[in-house]
């Protein structure tokens, strides 16, 4: 080993792509060679330093963008999927209009193999339905995925881009459910919790969505969140929901609005 | 979690509905890859708009060979090359690519954590744009130096000796600028 091969070596061990074996090796030079262990220091501090420069964040704008040039892509797309047999009915039709009379009986030929081609179509249609009904959850069990990764975003606008979008679905699943709740209850962001209590409004004609809303109230600490909690819970008109607001006016510290807002929310449900 | 690969397979085969999950596991990547090559974040975001819009238009020629995120940075690459032809078209791209840029003033005093961070970056920007550029993919974009090199069509061993070279050069106006604030 000498000083020229360990130069050459510093950007691999600077990255940990050497085998361990190799590592030892090049240490061993390191530990010699005070003019080489002097380079690695400089170059070895500096990439290090590096990590310090912050990640940032990219406007909303951004995101926005993008998923409207997605959703217009696959418009056309799907457009396009029709075109073709547009065109080919278009090449079609003059044949028929300026025929031989040779050609008619041909023609007449034609009209029973369209026929069939109907029927044949018509079930194919059936078969178009099921692609359509298959695309659709599809296109659903997506927006989930992207929902779910944008509520474990570090960026809180991510996380209220991902609950705006919950508000698309139609059949959230249970781990989905569960991220909501959990963004209600543990959310560091007054914002996003309130957008929580907005998104689980769509699915709080689930039994387990209003019992774990109701379980909430007492967790929470912000008075905005806590009346729109009681807002939703007013709607529900359900008995549970009038034990949890008593159990809130227990608490000697709420603040005379929300204490208002939760008595009459039970004078409203009883 | 599929991987991206796999989710660029689908994408190419027509369910392109399927780059939103590329898109939310890159963009921010991809976005502080520019800003650290630009240093402007206008053009930044519009560099990750331009690499997606490009991924959709282009999405056949994708072979699946090698990693989608190489495939991702070439693309990269080729739309920050247009954006400095479109902005700069009297000089040749080479030219703009290894300008020593000129030094900008030292911004007015910051606490100290936010000064380094600002003398570091102030650093990066007077490296030429290929320096900026290889030091960027070894550093922060996860490429090991073999997919660097594919993705700058050069030697392995040529990258090796760039990201050495640039880092040193880093260091060097670093302490030049840490030593203009003392």
């Amino acid at each position: 080993m000498n000083c020229q091969e360990m130069k050459k070596m510093i950007p691999d061990l600077l990255q940990n792509g050497l085998e361990s074996g190799q590592d030892e090796h090049y240490r061993e030079h390191l530990h010699s060679c005070p003019a080489c262990w002097q380079e690695w220091q400089d170059l070895h501090e500096t990439w290090t330093r590096l990590g310090i420069l912050p990640e940032e964040q990219p406007g909303p704008e951004l995101r926005r963008n993008f998923y409207r040039q997605l959703e217009a892509s696959r418009r056309e797309m799907a457009a396009a999927k029709v075109t073709p047999w547009r065109q080919h009915w278009r090449r079609l039709l003059p044949d028929w209009r300026y025929a031989f009379p040779a050609m008619r009986l041909a023609a007449a030929v034609l009209v029973v193999v369209v026929g069939f081609g109907i029927g044949f179509m018509a079930g194919g249609s059936r078969e178009n339905g099921g692609k359509f009904a298959r695309l659709n959850k599809e296109v659903e069990r997506l927006q989930q995925q992207v929902s779910l990764s944008l509520l474990s975003q570090p960026s809180a606008a991510a996380r209220l881009q991902g609950l705006s979008m919950t508000s698309r679905l139609q059949d959230p699943d249970p781990t989905l459910l569960k991220m909501l709740l959990d963004v209600l209850d543990n959310d560091p962001s007054v914002n996003v919790r309130l957008s929580a209590v907005d998104a689980l409004y769509l699915f709080a004609d689930r039994e387990q969505v209003r019992a774990a809303l109701t379980a909430s109230l007492s967790r929470q600490a912000s008075p905005l969140v806590q009346i729109a909690l009681i807002d939703l819970m007013v709607s529900f008109k359900e008995k549970r929901a009038a034990a949890a607001l008593k159990k809130l006016l227990d608490d000697k510290q709420l603040i005379p609005e929300v204490r208002q807002r939760a008595k009459s929310g039970i004078s409203q449900i009883l | 979690m599929p991987d991206d690969e796999k989710v660029m397979a689908q994408v190419r085969e027509g369910r392109v509905e399927m780059l939103a999950i590329l898109f939310e596991r890159h963009h921010v990547r991809l976005f502080n890859f520019f800003l650290r090559l630009t240093a402007n974040r206008s053009a930044s975001e519009d560099l990750v708009q331009e690499v997606f819009l490009r991924i959709l238009k282009y999405r056949h020629t994708y072979r699946g060979e090698s990693k989608f995120t190489t495939w991702m940075y070439q693309i990269g690459r080729n739309a920050h090359i247009d954006q400095l032809r479109a902005r700069r078209p009297e000089i040749s791209i080479d030219e703009v690519w290894e300008q020593e840029p000129s030094p900008q003033p030292l911004p007015p005093q910051k606490a100290e954590s936010e000064q380094e961070t600002d003398l570091l970056a102030r650093a990066m920007e007077r490296l030429p744009l290929r320096k900026r550029e290889v030091l960027l993919l070894a550093r922060f974009q996860n490429l090991k130096y073999q997919e660097i090199a594919s993705l700058l069509a050069c030697s392995v061993e040529s990258v090796k000796v760039q990201v050495h070279r640039s880092l040193k050069d880093l260091r060097r106006h670093y302490l030049d600028l840490q030593g203009g604030t003392q």
